[in-house]
């Protein structure tokens, strides 16, 4: 099969104006914040559905989320220290008849409704491997062989932009492996491997690179430096939305035992578990195969069609 | 003087509890139990201790591997910033800003 051939460079605004305008996606007058449509809920699942066969004979555990976690489950991952810009909290009205009619008196200034809004026990789910962790953890020791979970949940990070590819609440599908360090490292290369012919059968030119996450701060600095160092992250890339630059559709991850740590994840010999993940974002992945083949679906290849919809 | 600095701050590090009193200039740090936001502790102890702020190309894992390895960053910082500065040094040998005029 020749290589395929990259469809043009169109700029994100330019994308997204596209993505609207054909009805693809519906704009909420928020950067990051979309509707979907039937069509573009079909590929999304269709994505899904690959990654599900794909993965069928690894008889990993399904546990599927809504878009909120455990407040205590969260604080214990640590996020809020490394990536405190992305976080969506969870803040409720708890007051009383008379604490009510004072916040609807608020002005602007003082507040306005959320004057009294105080936080609760959720918090919006980061990234779709994190609800999983506290359940493993509240088990007990892991089986010999270790454990693997497949997971899925809707997920937010608080970064807007005209990028269609960078939204604030999407869709992570990730595997959760917990095991010896050398499970999750052949977990971790297994799925790159298979990430990339996952994206060959879709017509997608992809590469995999070492990455590290968004950590804040001059600290984050060095945690970033550290991933690296250690080879912890790495991402499947391809042109989705930025002319510039390839966009990360899905990462491989190994976390060490520092969920163990957080969470008391042990393993059979009582020792901290290590963890990995392996996480795609569904949206992203839509959107380059939009990108990649253009935006009228029933004139793709055929064989990306059988691919994402093969027949019975 | 900065061995004794940099062990005091991994004293209070609590991936290394009880273990960076006896730990040897050249051990390997992370091999001791420091973590990546360990790491991050014992800088900005480092920072807080020293008054000083490490440069991004100096944030890796590298210069916190051995108590050595910090003091040969932290000496390497020092005779650039007098280098730089030229000016006074304080108790701990660090250059002293000067005030800016203008």
């Amino acid at each position: 099969m020749s290589t395929t051939e990259l469809a043009p460079r169109l700029s994100a605004h330019i994308f997204r104006q596209e993505l609207f305008e054909r009805g693809l996606l519906f704009a909420t007058g928020v950067d990051g914040l979309y509707g979907r449509s039937a069509t573009f809920e079909s590929l999304v699942d269709a994505v899904d559905r690959l990654i599900g066969r794909l993965s069928a004979a690894d008889d990993a555990e399904i546990m599927r989320f809504p878009p909120i976690m455990t407040r205590s489950g969260f604080e214990a991952s640590g996020y809020f220290k490394n990536m405190p810009q992305l976080i969506g909290t969870v803040h409720c009205f708890c007051g009383d008849d008379r604490e009510h009619k004072r916040v609807l008196a608020c002005t602007p200034e003082e507040g306005g409704w959320t004057a009294a809004q105080q936080p609760s026990d959720v918090v919006l789910t980061p990234a779709s491997c994190y609800p999983v962790y506290p359940i493993v953890a509240a088990r007990g020791r892991l089986p010999e062989e270790g454990w693997l979970v497949d997971s899925s949940s809707y997920c937010f990070r608080r970064e807007p932009s005209v990028d269609p590819a960078r939204m604030q609440m999407f869709r992570q599908r990730e595997q959760v492996c917990f095991g010896t360090p050398e499970r999750i490292r052949a977990f971790q290369s297994h799925w790159m491997a298979r990430a990339l012919e996952m994206f060959r059968l879709m017509g997608l030119e992809a590469t995999t690179d070492l990455a590290n996450d968004p950590f804040f701060g001059r600290p984050g600095v060095l945690m970033a430096n550290g991933q690296r160092s250690q080879r912890l992250k790495f991402e499947i890339l391809v042109p989705v939305s930025d002319p510039d630059r390839l966009s990360a559709c899905g990462s491989f991850n190994y976390h060490v035992h520092h969920f163990a740590d957080a969470y008391g994840i042990r393993g059979t010999d009582g020792e901290a578990a290590h963890t990995g993940c392996a996480g795609f974002g569904l949206e992203r992945v839509a959107l380059a195969l939009l990108r990649q083949h253009g935006f009228d679906l029933e004139a793709w290849p055929e064989a990306v069609h059988a691919t994402l919809w093969p027949q019975a | 003087m900065l061995h004794e600095t940099v062990r005091n701050v991994l004293t209070g590090i609590g991936d290394l509890a009880g273990t960076a009193d006896t730990l040897a200039n050249d051990a390997d740090l992370f091999d001791a139990g420091l973590s990546s936001y360990g790491t991050v502790e014992v800088m900005v102890g480092l920072e807080n201790a020293l008054g000083i702020e490490f440069p991004e190309t100096a944030l890796t894992r590298d210069t916190f591997s051995s108590i050595d390895a910090i003091v040969r960053v932290l000496e390497r910082l020092q005779s650039g910033a007098a280098a730089a500065g030229g000016g006074a040094i304080d108790a701990n040998g660090w250059p002293v800003a000067a005030e800016g005029v203008r």
